[in-house]
């Protein structure tokens, strides 16, 4: 409600990310609201008047305690409500890893993103690996994995679209997961201070859908560029034989 | 009177201490710079975080010393990693640090004036640090190629677009042959000279080739 107003939502669990979003904004929110409106007007209300003596109260007695002891009520109720509710998408974002249809691989480093897309065969770390710096393609509707490193010092994969944040931490590879749901061009930032050039250090998120995301795979993997190369060299060959 | 002088000496000593604190640029430019030294030196702060004030770069960031390279040099170098003709190849993880920041550079005046200040900084001491185990006899042979362009003495050749070799790191020329050799520099697209050294490289069959040509290079700045 919130959230989606500005950012759209491109991934399975950015709607339960917003919904939580909302139910805290609701429940912290619309409480500040009323007390700041009571505070105020009390202020207000009860400024000092000529002929009105001050008066010193202690705030023990039970007509001034009660509208502490009340107000406990809803703020515990409110807490639960949103730790259960938190408990549960973060279970469902970080916790639980669904089977990929696909994994890809990204590195952080200063200040710049490789990212590591499986190629035709759909294997990570095989010979027609396609990697890009600063662009990412995945496709629509499908789950991908994805193993997150850093070379140097602490980044955070952040893409707001997905209401994806996840560390990178030298030294270990971290796995996560989501599934796009809208085709469309989405930043990628790094979301933790990483050095003076961090501000520097955005990057795109290419969703499209399957059929124009395999054909990216078949033009950019790097055997298919070399088969091209061939194929070139022969035409060439060809062409300088018929001459 | 003396509130007056106190006051003013508060303000002078926290003036400077926060123009310190920040890097604000400026203040130690010798007084008959011209405007570009000026400018040159202001943006220079930014490169201050890896290469130093000094220019005399720093090998755990990856940054090597710059310090008195020639402007064209340096322009031609912020030109290709802003344009990311030299840089953005994931196993180039200096250069990758280098295409933000050559990005801070938005004018071609601005890139003009750092490359300026930085020409006009008095070249480092660039100590050895692994070519020490290079032959400087063998390293002679093997720079036969190389001096085509960059000089007998190492000294370059903007014609040819070749720069002074003699007060870089022996680290760097090394990393910056075998990147080079494998590919991770000088295919850029748009890239006119990287082709040509990708194949002058080729002329050093191994890494001991590389120590030895390295060797020899940094021998030269002795003469």
């Amino acid at each position: 409600m919130i959230l989606n107003s500005v950012l759209p939502e491109a991934s399975t669990y950015a709607a339960d990310i917003d919904r939580l979003f909302d139910v805290i904004t609701l429940l912290v929110g619309v409480p500040f609201l009323i007390a700041s409106f009571l505070f105020f007007s009390f202020i207000f209300r009860f400024k000092k008047r000529e002929g009105t003596p001050a008066k010193y109260i202690t705030g023990t007695e039970h007509q001034y305690m009660k509208w502490i002891h009340r107000a406990h009520v809803p703020i515990l109720l409110f807490d639960v409500i949103i730790v259960v509710m938190a408990v549960n998408v973060w279970y469902d974002v970080k916790q639980d890893l669904p089977e990929a249809n696909s994994t890809v691989r990204v590195i952080a480093q200063q200040w710049a993103w490789t990212f590591v897309h499986p190629g035709p065969d759909n294997v990570l770390d095989t010979a027609d690996d396609i990697v890009t710096i600063n662009e990412l393609h995945v496709a629509k509707d499908t789950l991908y994995h994805y193993k997150l490193e850093a070379l140097d010092v602490l980044h955070d994969f952040s893409v707001p679209a997905f209401r994806l944040k996840q560390d990178a931490i030298p030294g270990r590879v971290i796995t996560g997961w989501f599934e796009p749901t809208l085709a469309g061009e989405f930043g990628i930032q790094c979301a933790e201070i990483c050095g003076i050039g961090h501000g520097l250090m955005p990057a795109r998120l290419i969703v499209e859908d399957r059929a124009q995301h395999a054909a990216w795979i078949a033009e950019n993997s790097p055997l298919s560029v070399a088969a091209g190369v061939e194929d070139e060299s022969a035409s060439e060959r060809t062409r300088l034989a018929a001459r | 009177m003396l509130a007056r002088f106190i006051t003013t000496l508060t303000t002078t000593a926290l003036f400077s201490c926060m123009a310190t604190a920040i890097g604000l640029p400026g203040l130690a430019v010798a007084e008959d710079s011209g405007p570009e030294l000026v400018r040159g030196e202001q943006l220079y702060a930014l490169c201050t975080q890896c290469h130093g004030a000094d220019g005399s770069g720093n090998q755990a960031a990856l940054a090597p010393a710059i310090a008195g390279l020639p402007a064209w040099y340096v322009k031609a170098q912020l030109e290709k990693f802003r344009a990311g003709i030299r840089g953005l190849h994931q196993g180039d993880r200096g250069g990758l640090r280098m295409y933000p920041m050559s990005q801070w550079l938005r004018t071609e005046e601005d890139r003009e004036a750092v490359a300026a200040y930085v020409a006009s900084m008095k070249p480092t001491d660039t100590a050895e640090t692994v070519a020490h185990s290079g032959d400087v006899a063998r390293g002679q042979g093997y720079y036969a190629v190389c001096s085509a362009c960059h000089g007998m003495d190492a000294g370059g050749n903007p014609q040819m677009g070749a720069p002074p070799l003699v007060d870089l790191n022996d680290w760097y020329l090394i990393s910056s042959i075998e990147k080079y050799k494998s590919g991770i520099r000088g295919n850029g697209p748009g890239d006119t000279l990287g082709p040509a050294m990708i194949g002058m490289v080729a002329t050093l069959p191994d890494d001991d080739a590389i120590r030895d040509v390295v060797a020899y290079i940094k021998s030269l700045k002795k003469k």
